[in-house]
Parts: structure tokens; sequence; C-alpha cells
């Protein structure tokens, strides 16, 4: 399939209408010439299976850190008419509202090198992670439902941030129309104890120097004051409970199929037209995860702020600990988009990509060893992408591989040589997690940048990771 | 016969192959390749037990439920699996017993989160020599 696409521009690809039977619209790979050479072409053929479900607006986009993944690539984008189209759990994916979290501090990188040693451990000590940790919370089940319902809202309430927060996250970390009695019990069995983990696989806290800033203004705004400032990244998802959400609509939604018998050309695309019960139960329960996802990030913020107030001996104000951002780069959103000249209602679905409207903060986060990025959104993205950006770098190697090839005690060592301090449950997990397993994240940021689809604000360098 | 094998078929997730003389067999080491990911099943130890029914429309839907069903009681349960008895598996596949042997789940003994069990590749299928399954799994 990658022989048809089309160069239209520097940054733009095409794949016309006809390159298969059934396609009902085009679609676009936003990247430059190395990019498109390194994906894979059973990615480029998943967008043309998109393209062909009902209701779908032209186009369907892959964007520059777009690689394989179940249903539609990691790093896609698709919208559907809110009347004609569909809502699809397969779309959206497996970790709703996985995302990420950027933390300011005032501190500077040689106050941090001090004390990295102390730090990194005792964070790994506060924030629950790897598969079998427990959680430190007990909800009722009352009380979890207030989270699905409120998200953000329930957590400042509950001592877990503040209102600052809420309004740096997107959303403003609560989707209205969230509805509890959409989620099963399993989903909230699974997820009830887990409020306030990480997790494990690729998520992720880390510290981080900031190393350059590439809009200065832009910076200033969102408090990023100059070089060598630490800042905290988290990347993490809605946990069990949002798995649970998504394995159980993907069977409602794989027998709505049916039901309104609609033609899939991969029975892992599930959906239901977007007025149908399906759809739009998938789309209260999706909001739960999200919102419960918002509020484990904060919660682990909290938690964060409150190590940092232990190990600097400050308060965390004094430390200047604000959220930048806080977004999901998994997710389902019903939003206004201006299709050939007219304002039009779509769901947007993103996998694996980060809304990017015109002035807000995108947040790319890179591996254990390379850089992270926080960028901007653009008018040009408005038009290309519906709004929407890259996620992060994208593996190169699969996990089976990365462990035959690492040994995690060796890349632990030689990450501790490039300055960063890495703690892990597992070695395991450093040698899955290799940032040799992943594709060049600079590579990405080059083609974002240059095709404007969002602006390099600053770039970020781990210094302390915490994995599960 | 061994009882499964890694596939190097995906970048970003694990696909694995379970194989059995009987289904019994077959579901058995297609848990214990899951839990091959999950946690580090050598180290986990047979000291409590989990009895699990599944339903399921055919042979390929239950061992989908089943599979799926596992990965919720890691979490609804706190466990880590390391051994599995079926006891009762319906030759329609409509249904499924088994008695699931392990102990609770900490972090050092962990490996990877798995998210779900995903329909790219499955396929379930009868030999000459008996069963195999192929999985792949969203980590």
């Amino acid at each position: 399939m990658k022989e048809r696409l089309r160069q239209i521009s520097s940054y733009v690809w095409e794949l016309d209408k006809n390159v298969r039977p059934k396609m009902r619209v085009k679609a676009k790979i936003i990247g430059s010439k190395r990019v498109i050479e390194d994906v894979d072409d059973a990615a480029v053929e998943q967008l043309t299976n998109v393209a062909c479900l009902p209701g779908v607006i032209e186009p369907v986009v892959g964007l520059p850190d777009m690689h394989w993944g179940y249903g539609l690539p990691m790093g896609a984008v698709s919208a559907f008419d809110a009347n004609e189209g569909v809502i699809s759990s397969g779309l959206c994916g497996f970790d709703i509202n996985c995302g990420v979290n950027s933390i300011r501090t005032n501190l500077t990188f040689e106050e941090v090198r001090e004390k990295i040693n102390e730090l990194v451990p005792a964070l790994f000590q506060s924030i629950p992670c790897g598969v079998g940790s427990k959680g430190k919370l007990r909800l009722t089940p009352t009380q979890l439902d207030e989270v699905l319902t409120r998200g953000l809202n329930w957590a400042v309430e509950n001592g877990y941030g503040t209102k600052e927060d809420i309004e740096s996250t997107e959303e403003n970390g609560c989707m209205d129309g969230a509805d509890p009695s959409r989620v099963s019990d399993l989903a909230k069995r699974r997820g009830g104890p887990q409020l306030g983990t990480l997790g494990a696989g690729n998520h992720f806290l880390e510290i981080q120097r900031l190393t350059d800033i590439f809009d200065e203004e832009t910076a200033k705004q969102w408090g990023i004051m100059g070089k060598n400032q630490v800042l905290v990244m988290i990347h993490c998802g809605s946990r069990g409970l949002g798995h649970q959400v998504a394995t159980d609509y993907l069977k409602i939604q794989e027998r709505a199929v049916d039901k309104y018998n609609i033609w899939l050309p991969d029975r892992q695309l599930a959906c239901a037209p977007a007025k149908s019960k399906e759809g739009q139960d998938y789309f209260a329960a999706m909001k739960c995860a999200v919102n419960y996802s918002f509020t484990n990030r904060l919660v682990m913020t909290q938690w964060i702020r409150e190590t940092f107030e232990k190990v600097f001996g400050k308060s965390w104000e004094a430390m200047d600990m604000h959220t930048i951002y806080a977004l999901c780069h998994n997710v389902v959103k019903l939003e206004e988009h201006i299709v050939n000249g007219e304002k039009r209602k779509l769901f947007v679905h993103r996998k694996g990509a980060t809304r990017a409207f015109l002035g807000d903060p995108v947040l790319i986060a890179g591996t254990m060893g390379t850089s992270s990025y926080i960028l901007k959104g653009t008018e040009k993205a408005m038009r290309e992408t519906f709004g929407s950006s890259v996620h992060g770098a994208g593996r190169a190697m699969s996990r089976n591989a990365a462990i035959k090839k690492f040994w995690g005690e060796r890349v632990r060592q030689e990450l501790g040589q490039s300055g960063i301090t890495a703690k892990s449950t597992h070695p395991k997990i450093l040698a899955e997690e290799a940032p040799r397993a992943y594709k060049d994240v600079e590579m990405v940021i080059e083609s974002v940048h240059g095709s404007g689809i969002s602006l390099k604000v600053a770039r970020m360098v781990p210094i302390g990771v915490c994995k599960g | 016969m061994k009882r499964f094998e890694f596939i190097e078929d995906l970048k970003s997730d694990v696909m694995f192959k379970a194989y059995g003389k009987s289904l019994e067999e077959l579901f058995a080491n297609a848990a214990f390749g899951l839990f091959s990911v999950i946690c580090q099943i050598d180290r986990v130890k047979p000291k409590k037990v989990k009895l699990v029914k599944v339903r399921g429309e055919n042979m390929e839907d239950l061992m989908f439920n089943w599979l799926q069903e596992l990965i919720g009681i890691v979490e609804t349960d706190n466990l880590f699996l390391s051994r599995f008895e079926i006891l009762k598996i319906g030759e329609d596949g409509t249904h499924l017993e088994a008695r699931c042997y392990g102990e609770a789940a900490t972090p050092e003994k962990g490996g990877t989160v798995v998210k779900g069990v995903t329909y790219y590749k499955y396929e379930l299928r009868k030999t000459k020599d008996g069963y195999n399954v192929r999985v792949s799994l969203d980590i």
C-alpha cells in the first residue's frame, strides 16, 4: 500500500480513495520522507480500513509517530459525522485517556542533582508502580462513582491538587455526561483499588531537565523560565478500569456491527452508529474512564509534590510545582470542526494522538533515555489534522526482541553514565523499555514542527526515572 | 510438546502460540503463556486456589473469555497464577471450569500489565496432534 502514497508537499502524503475498494474518503500521512520510509506498510493499510467506515470525514490522518496498532495505528486521528457516523471502542484503544501531565518546579538541575539519589527512591516509595502494586486509596463504591462522574472536581475537593490544576487540564479534568451505570461492575472492581497507581510497561514518572527553549514568550506564559529548570512528567492511563471498559464495549460493539449491518474490513474496528444505544453507552462509559485517568494522574501529582516537600524541605507552592498542562492521547471527543467551509459536529477519535488546539500546550513523552517536548497547537492543526498532534516516539523493536538484545542492569548502568538515575520494580522492564527499542523522537518532532501541526516550545531530557 | 512460544510479529505488543494435545491442555497452556507475560511465573508458588467459571459461544470465544477473565483476576483478587487445572470443558465451547493456583501479586514478581486480549490474528485450530491457539495481547 505504501507505494500508493502520493507526496503533496514536503510533509504531506495522500492515499486516494481509489487505492482499494470501499474507501469512502482519502487518507493522509503527515511526515518527512524519512518518516514515511520508516512507516510499516501494514499501518498504512490500516488507515485505508478506517476510511471505509460509515460517516467518516475526510481525511483519515496518520501522524509522524504513526506505527502499527490494533485496528488503527497508534498516532492516528479519524473523525466521524455526529449523526451519520460511528463511535468506535476499537478506534480509541484499550488504554482510555492514556495521557501525560507536565509539572514545573523552580528548582535548578544543580539543586536536584545533589539530591537525585534520595529523590528517585522516595518517589518510587510514594507512587505505587508495577504489576501487583497496591494503591493507597480505599474508595467506597459511591466515592468511585463520584470520581467517574466528576473527575478532578472530586480530586480537588478531597485534597488532591488545586483549582489551578483543573484549569490546566484538558476538558478542565472532567468530561460532562459520564455515566457510571454504563461501566461494568468488573471494570469498577478492577479499577477501584488502583486509583493513584502508575502501572507498568511504557508508563513512567520522570524528573526532567530543561535543555532548550524555542519560543520564549509562550514558555514564559506557561511558567517555563529557562535552561536547567527541573520539570516532572507523568505518563499513565486509566488502569484496569479503562482496560475493562474497552474490553466490554469491544464485545458489545462487535455485536452492534452485525445488528446494524456495518461492513468492516477488520474485526478490530468494532463500532456502532453514533446515535445508537451501543454508541452512546460506550461514549458515556469512556468518559468515566477519562475522568478516572485525569484523577489518577492528579492524585499522583499531589504525592509527588509531598515527596519533593520532604526531600527539599520547602512547600510545593514555594517550589512553584504547578501543572503546566495535563492531557489525554487516547480518547473520543465530540468537537466542532470546519469541513469544506461548513461548521460540523464530529466524533474525533484520537489514538496515540494529542489534542493540539490553537495555542494549547502539546506534551510529547520521549523514552527514558531521550528527549521529551512541549509544543504549542496551531491553526494549521485545526485545518489539517482535526486539531491533533503526535504523542511520542513509537517503538522500533518488540519487547521480546528488546529483552533478548538488552540486559536490564546494563541499561540502568548506561543510563547512569548519561546522568539518568533509573529505578524499576525489576531489571527486565528496563530492558523492555530500553531507549534504543524506540524510534528517534527527534525525527518525529522535526516533522511535527516542519509541517506546522504544532510548534516547538521547549525540550527536556530525563535525569530521574521511575518505571513499573 | 512445548506449552507455548512467543511469536515475533508485534513491535509494541506480545503474540504467543499455545499448544495442547487436548482442549484441557490447550486452555491450561494458553493461561500459562498469558501469565508468563504478566508475572515471573517460575517464581509464583501455588499457595492460593481460585475457582474460575467461564461461558462462551464457541471454542474460540470461550478461550478469549477465559484469558480475559484471568486478566481481570490479577486485579480483582490481586493474584499471580502459575498452575491451571481444567476441571470441565464443554465440547461445544459453551462453558469451562478450572481450578487455578498462585500467590498474592507483588511488584517484585511482576512482569508487565496486560490490558486485554485482541482479535488480531486470533485463531484456535485443531491439528493432527491436538490443538493450538494464537493470541495477541495489548500491553
